[in-house]
């Protein structure tokens, strides 16, 4: 008796903002893609914050006599052409890949939302900003990029400065599209009809609803960013050595893969990883925050 | 004393431009409402009643080649030569507008009680916490069933009934003197429609306001209006106070639309009577009186020559060439 009107007496006063929260949760644990997915990107991220940890070796020390060592107890990863441990350089390197793919996301969130707002509102804005977004989407990504670093250097902060020139045009484009659609809604004319200004209408009532795309949108662009800073650092425009990064370890081992296959297959398979996971949670997200797929197939 | 309604419009045009060239939506219009008065605007789909609510708050995007024409007097102030900036106070304030769907006209992403406190903190300057007691207060005012927990619902959980009173209640809650109503029970079923009406009908003796309702239905103008303007293809063609509209209508078009009318005690099987043709575009304006190609009354003189709004009686305005021969009840219709 005693403990049934207990569970009762808990279970009723639920406030409305943590139901909320709670009905999200569940959704989000029931749905394989984003729970796969997120795994696999908290793993690399746990592997980016706990990179001391995880190795006592240094990414940048050489040792001539432990040149090209294959895998072992003591060199997990085994060690390069250097004698520096693989598995140190591939742990610092997910650093690279991911702090320059988090930074990439942040900008173009924030540039391609103001932009693809802007754009979606103001007409006369829009020709102008979309024939610029037009212009830079003519460039494949990798060569924009690459043309860009040549006039800034390689260097990571001109990396993110790269990436992020190549991808604002597609966020902004996503947003545009989808700002445009809630432009026309009643509930839009409603704001102007109670006599709100025009920041108002844009910041507060169209940008939230263009939030869930933008999520969507923003992890598919940091699998995109990881994927490009690879490469870039592969071609040797991006990270430049000796600092490790995914991109410039594969250069290194590329050579000598017959020899050395494990500095190929290691950095190859973390950004592998790490890009499975980031497209696994951004196909997940999207089932959850569109409205318009279908949950019962998931 | 001379009296000064609370708003008048005097001869409005509104003219958009479109890839086919410039279109009159609305042509010439003027009317008046008063504090406390409920005036209707009847029509056919299209023929610009929604428009001429929108041009009275100017509610046009900028740049998208609208012009607009006209004086708008309300509470003496022009409000087509204000700026943006005193229009911003006027809307939401003085003159509020509920619109005709309601299951569209709420933002999904706020609870319904962020909304209307959103209204209360932006023209009456109240604190979070003074706007959140005024937005139960109101929710209660029309109708919502215990407001204290539907204050945080988000508009879907709601049903179409509750979303039109919580527009009433965002378009009321700054006590407003003039409430323009765009089909606002459109979307809903006869029960709910009479609640709805009611309770605007309520709050308007309780604040004094005046009411521009835009509707098609003529059973809700019946109910609830003190006078008709009927508007066809852009121009108003009767004017009336409700009573002299319905018993003694003396356009040929108000006696279409009153005949079109199902009646509760007529034939089963027999076929609703239907206005022959169809509106012409805006586009292909006719020469002379707009509704002569569907007119049974009209003449040549119809064809060529467009009729002006002619004073029949007190309060009672008629835009065709033939109103003497229609009678009372308009029954010498084709005669």
């Amino acid at each position: 008796m005693e403990t049934s009107s207990v569970t009762i007496a808990t279970s009723q006063p639920v406030a409305p903002s943590r139901h909320h929260v709670r009905v999200a949760m569940n959704r989000f644990f029931a749905n394989r893609l984003a729970v796969s997915g997120s795994i696999l990107v908290l793993f690399i991220t746990l592997i980016c914050v706990l990179a001391p940890l995880l190795t006592s070796y240094d990414p940048l020390e050489m040792k001539v006599q432990d040149r090209l060592k294959p895998p072992s107890t003591s060199h997990w990863f085994g060690t390069d052409e250097f004698g520096r441990d693989v598995f140190t350089r591939v742990v610092y390197g997910s650093r690279i890949s991911m702090g320059v793919g988090f930074s990439v996301v942040v900008i173009t969130s924030i540039v391609g939302l103001l932009f693809g707002l802007y754009s979606a509102y103001y007409r006369r804005l829009d020709n102008f900003l979309m024939r610029i977004n037009d212009g830079l989407m003519a460039f494949p990504a990798i060569l924009l990029a690459i043309a860009i670093l040549a006039a800034l250097g390689p260097k990571m902060s001109n990396v993110i400065i790269a990436l992020s020139v190549v991808y604002i045009p597609t966020v902004a484009r996503a947003i545009r599209s989808v700002a445009i659609t809630v432009r026309e809604q009643t509930y839009i004319e409603a704001i102007h009809a109670l006599g709100g200004k025009s920041w108002r209408v844009i910041w507060l009532h169209i940008a939230p609803n263009c939030l869930s795309p933008l999520i969507v949108q923003a992890t598919f662009i940091f699998a995109y960013a990881v994927i490009t800073e690879a490469s870039l650092s592969f071609l040797g425009a991006g990270t430049p050595p000796p600092e490790p990064s995914w991109g410039n370890i594969l250069n290194d081992g590329r050579t000598i893969m017959k020899q050395a296959w494990w500095m190929t297959v290691f950095p190859g398979l973390s950004i592998m990883i790490t890009v499975l996971g980031l497209n696994l949670l951004g196909d997940g997200l999207r089932d959850l925050l569109d409205p318009h797929t279908n949950r019962a197939k998931k | 004393m001379i009296h000064v309604p609370l708003l008048e419009v005097k001869n409005l045009r509104t003219t958009f431009s479109t890839e086919l060239g410039q279109v009159t939506a609305v042509d010439g219009v003027s009317f008046q409402v008063d504090s406390g008065e409920t005036v209707g605007l009847v029509g056919e789909s299209g023929c610009g009643k929604s428009v001429t609510s929108l041009s009275i708050l100017r509610l046009f995007r900028k740049h998208s080649g609208t012009r607009l024409t006209g004086e708008i007097f309300f509470e003496q102030k022009e409000l087509l030569q204000s700026s943006m900036e005193e229009l911003q106070e006027i809307r939401g304030n003085r003159i509020s507008m509920i619109f005709q769907d309601p299951m569209s006209s709420l933002n999904p992403v706020y609870t319904v009680g962020n909304q209307i406190a959103e209204s209360l903190m932006l023209h009456q300057k109240l604190s979070k916490k003074a706007a959140q007691e005024k937005t139960i207060e109101m929710l209660t005012l029309v109708g919502i069933p215990s407001p204290d927990k539907r204050v945080n619902d988000y508009p879907h959980q709601l049903s179409g009934g509750m979303r039109q009173r919580v527009m009433i209640a965002m378009g009321l809650c700054c006590q407003p003197k003039l409430l323009i109503a765009d089909e606002p029970t459109t979307a809903l079923d006869v029960t709910i429609q009479a609640q709805i009406l009611d309770l605007m009908l309520d709050l308007q003796k309780q604040l004094q306001m005046g009411i521009l309702l835009i509707t098609h239905d003529l059973g809700v103008v019946a109910e609830v209006c003190d006078r008709v303007l009927v508007m066809y293809l852009g121009q108003i063609v009767e004017e009336a106070s409700v009573e002299t509209l319905f018993e003694n209508p003396k356009h040929p078009y108000t006696i279409g639309l009153m005949k079109s009318i199902p009646t509760i005690d007529g034939k089963r099987g027999k076929k609703l009577h239907v206005i022959e043709g169809i509106v012409p575009s805006l586009h292909q304006i006719p020469k002379g009186c707009r509704f002569a190609p569907r007119c049974p009354l009209a003449d040549e003189k119809c064809r060529q020559h467009p009729p002006d709004l002619f004073e029949i009686a007190r309060l009672h305005q008629v835009r065709c060439w033939h109103h003497e021969r229609i009678g009372v009840g308009g029954v010498a219709f084709g005669g």
